[in-house]
C-alpha cells in the first residue's frame, strides 16, 4: 500500500506547489476592505486541496497547518470573521512554511516542526483575536484585550495515560496556550492507571471550537475535556455573528474535525465524510439563513472542475457533492433562486474562468538546457539546408515540377514554424522574475513601516531563461535597496509634499538591441554630499568636481553604504558591488539616474544574447539588413516631388501632411551600388522615442523572426548596428539600431 | 593581458602552423588555431577599416574576418576557391584571418629559435616572438594573440584590453 502511494507523491508535491503559488498570488491581490468572495473561495479551496492530499499521503504536519488555515479561511469566507491585513501576512507566512514542509517531504528530509508549530499558534491566535476584531478592529495581542469585549473562561482537564506522558509534550502545549491566554494550573489528580489528570483554568479570547480544534490534533478525544465556565453575555463578538446558535456551530466544528481525520482513512470513508460535510454545511446554515449556502456549494462544484487533473478522490468528492445537492431539496431549491450575497456577484464568475487557463499553463516539464540548445542548433542547420534546397528547386521549371515546388513551399513553412517554436523554448517573459516582487515589496515595506505601490511594466518582454534566472538576485537587491533607502517614510514624504504612498516601478523593455530593466522609485534620491563624504572616509580618491554620474557609480564600490544605520533589509555595504558584478557577468551594465527628492532610477542594460526579434529584411546594393519590426510604421514608394531639401543639406519627405527627416541607409553605411534615385527604391517610416523619420532603402525583402546574435562577442560594437543575425541562407545580416539612426538624423 | 616572454611561449608549445604572406613565412602557435577553411561570402561592416572584410556565420557564431594581406600590404588580394581563412581562438574570441596559403605544421626546438633583430619589419617586432629556422627557411614566429587583440587591428573595444 505504501509503495502504491509513493508513486503519487510526486504528483501531490507538484499540485500542492501549484496550489500554494495560486494561494499566494490570490492573497497578494486581495482587497482587504472588500475581499472578493470568489478569491476567498479559491484560497480556501487551495488550502483544502493541500489538506486533502496531505491527509491521504499521511503528511500530518502539512495537514495540521492547512487544517487550521482552512478553518480560519472558511470562517472568513462565511463572513464570520473580517479579513485584516495581519491575517493576510500570517496566511502568506503559513504558505511559506507549507512550502518548506513540502520541500522537506519531497527531498525526504525530516521537516523542522518548530516553524509549523509557531504558525499554528499564530493562526489560532488570529482565529481567537479576530473573533473580537469583528467588533473592535485593530486588535493584535489577545492578552491585552479589553475584557469587556470577549473573554472566555474555560475549565480544561487533560488526562494523561502513562503512554501519553511519554509521547505528549505537556510542557510545550502549556507554553503554547500561554501564548494566547492566561493559563492557570489548578490541580494534578493521579489516575488509577499510573497517569494523571491536570486541571486548568484558561482565560482567553479563543473560542471553544478553537481549543477543541487544537486539542483534537494533539490528543485523542478521550484525553481532554473542555468546558466553558461562563459566557459573559450574548453580544459577545463570536455569538454576535452566530446569533444564539452557539451549540450547533460547536457541533459542526466537531464534525469538520472528523472530516479532517477521515482523510487519513481509505477512500470510502472520505466519500462518507464528504457527504456528511456537505450535509453539515447545509444544516448549519439552514438554521438561520439558507442563502449563503447555495453559492458556496455551486462554487465548490465549479472549483473542482477548474483544477485540470482530477484525481480519483476529487472525482468522488465532486460526485458526492452533486449528489448531496440534488438530495437536499432545501438547498437545491435555492440554487436556482437569485442570491443577494456578495458571493454571487456576477463579476466573480468570469474571473474564475480567467484564472483557470493560468493553472493549466503552469504544467511543464523540466528539460536540460543542453538538450534545448542542441535542438536550436539542429534547427538552425535545418533552416540552412532548406534554404539551399529551395534555391536548387528554383532552377527547375515550375510548370513541369509543380509538385516539387509545392513540397519545397511546405517544407519552408514547416521549417519556419519549427524554428520559431524551437527558439521560443528558451525565451520566457520577464514576469517570471517580476512576479516575485509584489510579495517582496509587500513584506519589506511592511517591515519598514512604509507605504509602497509596486508598478510592473513590460512583464511580457521576453528574454533568455538563463538571463532571467541570473537576474533575480540582483533585481531583488535593487528593489530592497530602493525600498529601504530610496522611498521615505510616509511622514517624510508628506513633509516634502509628496503622496504618503511611494511608488516603485519595475519596467522592462527592448532598447537598441538591449533589454533594459529599470527599478525606479520616487523617493529621496541619492545624496551627493553624503556619498562623497563616505567615499573620502573610506579612503577613495574623489573630488568635488566629479560628475553626478561618477559620484553615483561610487555606490557600487565594495563596502560602500551611506545608510545611517544598518537594517536587516539592507545597508551592510555588501550587495551593490555584487549587483554590479552579477550584471557585468551577464555582459550587462548598470546605470543610475537620481534627482534629489524626486527619486532614483537604476537601469540594467543587458545584451540580447539570444533574443528573438521580429524583423523586416531590406536590401541596399548587395547588402541585407534587418530592421526591428516594432519601429516600422509603414513603407511607401516615394515620388520625387515629395522630397525636398532643408537648408540645402538635410532632406525631408512629405508624408500625409507631415515633413519627416529623410535618411538614406546607403549614406549611413557607405554603400556605393545603391538605387540610383529616390523613385527607384522605397522609404520606410520609422518611429522611436515619440519621433518619426524616413529611411530610404533599395528594397524590402520580407519579414522574419530572427535570432539576435551579438557582434561584440568576437568583434566590437558597430555604430548604427545593434547586432547581427543569421539569415535562412546562412549569411550574416546586420540588425539596424534604429535609435542610433535617430540620433544620426538629428545631428 | 598577461605579458609572456618568448621563452615562456616556446616552452609551453613548440608546434607552429606556418602560413605565407607574400614571400614571407609566419608561424603561429598551433593551439591558437581552431580550424582552416575556405573563403566564403562575408557580410561587410560599414565604416570599418578596409582590412576588416566583415563577418561570417561559423556554425551559428558571428566571426569577424581580417585580411592580413591588406593589413600588411603583402600578397595579391584576390578571393577565389584557393583563398584560405585561418580561424583563430585568441583571448576567448573567435577571429578569422585571410592569408595567402597554409604550408605545414612544424615543431621547433628551443635551439632553432633566434631572437628577432630590432628591425623595421612590416610587422612590429613587438608581436614577433623570434625567428625559427627549418631547412634554410626562416619562419617568423608571431604572437598572434597579442597581434589580434592589439589596438591597431581594431578588433576589440579599446577599453576592454
Amino acid at each position: 500500500m505504501s509503495i502504491d502511494m509513493s508513486q503519487f507523491h510526486q504528483v501531490f508535491f507538484e499540485e500542492a506547489a501549484e496550489h500554494l503559488a495560486e494561494m499566494e498570488a490570490l492573497l497578494l491581490k486581495i482587497d482587504i476592505q472588500q475581499p472578493d468572495a470568489e478569491s476567498l473561495n479559491a484560497i480556501f479551496r487551495a488550502a483544502h486541496s493541500i489538506k486533502g492530499g496531505a491527509g491521504t499521503f499521511g503528511f500530518t504536519d502539512l495537514t495540521e497547518v492547512t487544517h487550521i488555515l482552512e478553518n480560519l479561511l472558511d470562517r472568513i469566507r462565511k463572513q464570520e470573521l473580517g479579513l485584516t491585513s495581519e491575517m493576510v501576512d500570517v496566511f502568506l507566512q503559513a504558505g511559506d512554511i507549507l512550502k518548506d514542509l513540502l520541500d522537506a517531504h519531497q527531498s525526504g528530509r525530516l521537516a523542522d516542526e518548530e516553524p509549523a508549530r509557531l504558525i499554528c499558534d499564530r493562526l489560532h491566535a488570529l482565529a481567537g483575536s479576530h473573533a473580537a476584531v469583528a467588533v473592535a478592529p485593530a486588535r493584535t495581542d489577545p492578552r491585552h484585550n479589553d475584557p469587556a469585549v470577549t473573554e472566555h473562561r474555560f475549565q480544561m482537564a487533560i488526562s494523561l495515560t502513562p503512554e501519553l506522558i511519554d509521547t505528549f509534550d505537556l510542557k510545550a502545549m502549556e507554553t503554547r496556550l500561554q501564548g494566547f491566554g492566561e493559563l492557570t494550573i489548578i490541580a494534578d489528580i493521579p489516575r488509577d492507571d499510573g497517569g494523571f489528570q491536570r486541571i486548568y483554568t484558561f482565560h482567553t479570547v479563543s473560542t471553544l471550537e478553537d481549543l477543541q480544534d487544537m486539542f483534537g490534533f494533539l490528543l485523542p478525544e478521550s484525553a481532554y475535556q473542555i468546558t466553558e465556565e461562563h459566557v459573559p453575555d450574548l453580544t459577545d463578538a463570536d455569538d454576535g455573528s452566530f446569533g444564539f446558535f452557539t451549540d450547533p456551530v460547536a457541533d459542526a466544528t466537531v464534525l469538520e474535525e472528523d472530516d479532517g481525520f477521515g482523510l487519513f482513512a481509505p477512500l470510502s470513508a472520505e466519500e462518507i465524510a464528504a457527504v456528511s460535510d456537505i450535509l453539515e454545511e447545509g444544516d448549519g446554515f439552514g438554521l438561520f439563513n439558507p442563502l449563503p449556502a447555495p453559492p458556496l456549494v455551486v462554487e465548490e462544484d465549479d472549483g473542482f472542475g477548474l483544477f485540470a487533473p482530477l484525481n480519483e478522490g476529487e472525482q468522488v468528492l465532486l460526485d458526492s457533492e452533486v449528489h448531496a445537492v440534488a438530495q437536499h431539496p432545501a438547498v437545491a431549491a435555492v440554487v436556482a433562486a437569485p442570491a443577494d450575497k456578495p458571493a454571487a456577484k456576477p463579476a466573480s464568475a468570469p474571473k474564475a474562468a480567467a484564472s483557470a487557463p493560468a493553472t493549466a499553463e503552469a504544467s511543464s516539464i523540466r528539460v536540460g538546457v543542453e538538450k534545448v540548445d542542441q535542438i536550436i542548433n539542429l534547427v538552425g542547420e535545418l533552416v540552412i539546408t532548406q534554404a539551399m534546397l529551395a534555391q536548387i528547386a528554383s532552377q527547375f521549371d515550375p510548370v513541369i515540377h509543380e509538385q516539387l515546388h509545392n513540397g519545397i513551399a511546405l517544407l519552408e513553412r514547416n521549417t519556419r514554424e519549427l524554428q520559431e517554436s524551437a527558439m521560443s523554448i528558451r525565451m520566457m517573459p520577464i514576469s517570471f522574475v517580476f512576479s516575485r516582487f509584489p510579495r517582496v515589496v509587500r513584506d519589506v515595506a511592511a517591515k519598514l513601516g512604509k507605504q509602497v505601490d509596486l508598478v510592473l511594466i513590460g512583464e511580457n518582454t521576453e528574454m533568455d531563461k538563463g538571463l532571467i534566472e541570473k537576474l533575480a538576485d540582483p533585481l531583488t537587491h535593487l528593489v530592497r535597496n530602493s525600498l529601504d533607502h530610496g522611498i521615505e517614510t510616509a511622514e517624510a514624504r508628506l513633509a516634502k509634499g509628496k503622496p504618503a504612498k511611494g511608488t516603485l516601478t519595475l519596467k522592462a523593455f527592448h532598447q537598441g538591441g538591449n533589454i533594459m530593466i529599470q527599478v525606479a522609485d520616487d523617493g529621496g534620491g541619492l545624496n551627493r554630499e553624503r556619498i562623497l563624504a563616505k567615499a573620502r572616509s573610506n579612503g577613495m580618491a574623489v573630488s568635488d568636481s566629479m560628475t553626478d554620474q561618477e559620484v553615483w557609480s561610487l555606490i557600487f564600490e565594495a563596502g560602500f553604504s551611506t545608510a545611517e544605520q544598518v537594517t536587516d533589509v539592507s545597508g551592510r555595504g555588501v550587495g551593490m558591488d555584487v549587483v554590479r558584478r552579477n550584471i557585468q557577468g551577464m555582459g550587462g551594465r548598470i546605470d543610475i539616474e537620481s534627482v534629489q527628492d524626486k527619486g532614483t532610477t537604476m537601469s540594467i542594460r543587458l545584451p540580447l544574447t539570444l533574443a528573438i526579434l521580429d524583423g523586416m529584411s531590406i536590401s541596399v546594393g548587395q547588402e541585407v539588413y534587418v530592421i526591428p519590426l516594432t519601429f516600422i510604421v509603414e513603407s511607401l514608394q516615394p515620388s520625387l516631388s515629395d522630397i525636398n531639401t532643408l537648408a540645402g543639406r538635410g532632406k525631408v519627405i512629405h508624408v500625409r501632411g507631415e515633413y519627416l527627416p529623410l535618411v538614406s541607409l546607403h549614406d549611413v553605411f557607405n554603400i556605393s551600388d545603391h538605387a540610383s534615385d529616390y523613385d527607384q527604391g522605397l522609404v520606410i517610416i520609422l518611429e522611436a522615442d515619440g519621433g518619426k523619420m524616413a529611411l530610404f532603402v533599395d528594397d524590402l525583402l520580407g519579414q522574419h523572426q530572427v535570432v539576435i546574435k551579438s557582434l561584440e562577442t568576437n568583434y566590437r560594437k558597430v555604430a548604427g548596428v545593434s547586432g547581427a543575425t543569421i539569415m535562412g541562407d546562412g549569411r550574416v545580416a546586420l540588425i539596424i539600431d534604429v535609435e542610433a539612426l535617430f540620433r544620426l538624423s538629428q545631428h | 593581458m598577461e605579458a609572456s616572454t618568448p621563452q615562456d611561449m616556446i616552452a609551453s608549445s613548440n608546434e607552429y602552423l606556418v602560413f605565407t604572406l607574400g614571400k614571407e613565412e609566419y608561424g603561429i602557435d598551433i593551439l591558437k588555431v581552431q580550424e582552416i577553411r575556405g573563403y566564403d561570402t562575408v557580410t561587410s561592416i560599414a565604416n570599418s577599416p578596409e582590412f576588416i572584410k566583415g563577418v561570417i556565420n561559423l556554425r551559428g557564431t558571428i566571426v569577424p574576418i581580417v585580411d592580413l594581406r591588406i593589413k600588411f600590404q603583402m600578397g595579391s588580394v584576390t578571393y577565389n576557391q584557393f583563398t584560405v581563412v585561418i580561424i583563430l581562438n585568441v583571448a576567448s574570441r573567435v577571429v578569422g584571418i585571410v592569408v595567402d596559403g597554409v604550408s605545414d605544421v612544424i615543431t621547433l626546438g628551443a635551439e632553432q629559435v633566434r631572437p628577432a633583430p630590432e628591425f623595421g619589419a612590416t610587422l612590429n617586432t613587438e608581436y614577433i616572438q623570434g625567428l625559427g629556422t627549418v631547412e634554410e627557411r626562416m619562419i617568423i614566429l608571431t604572437d598572434i594573440e597579442k597581434l589580434m587583440t592589439s589596438s591597431e587591428m581594431m578588433l576589440v573595444e579599446a577599453a576592454t584590453v
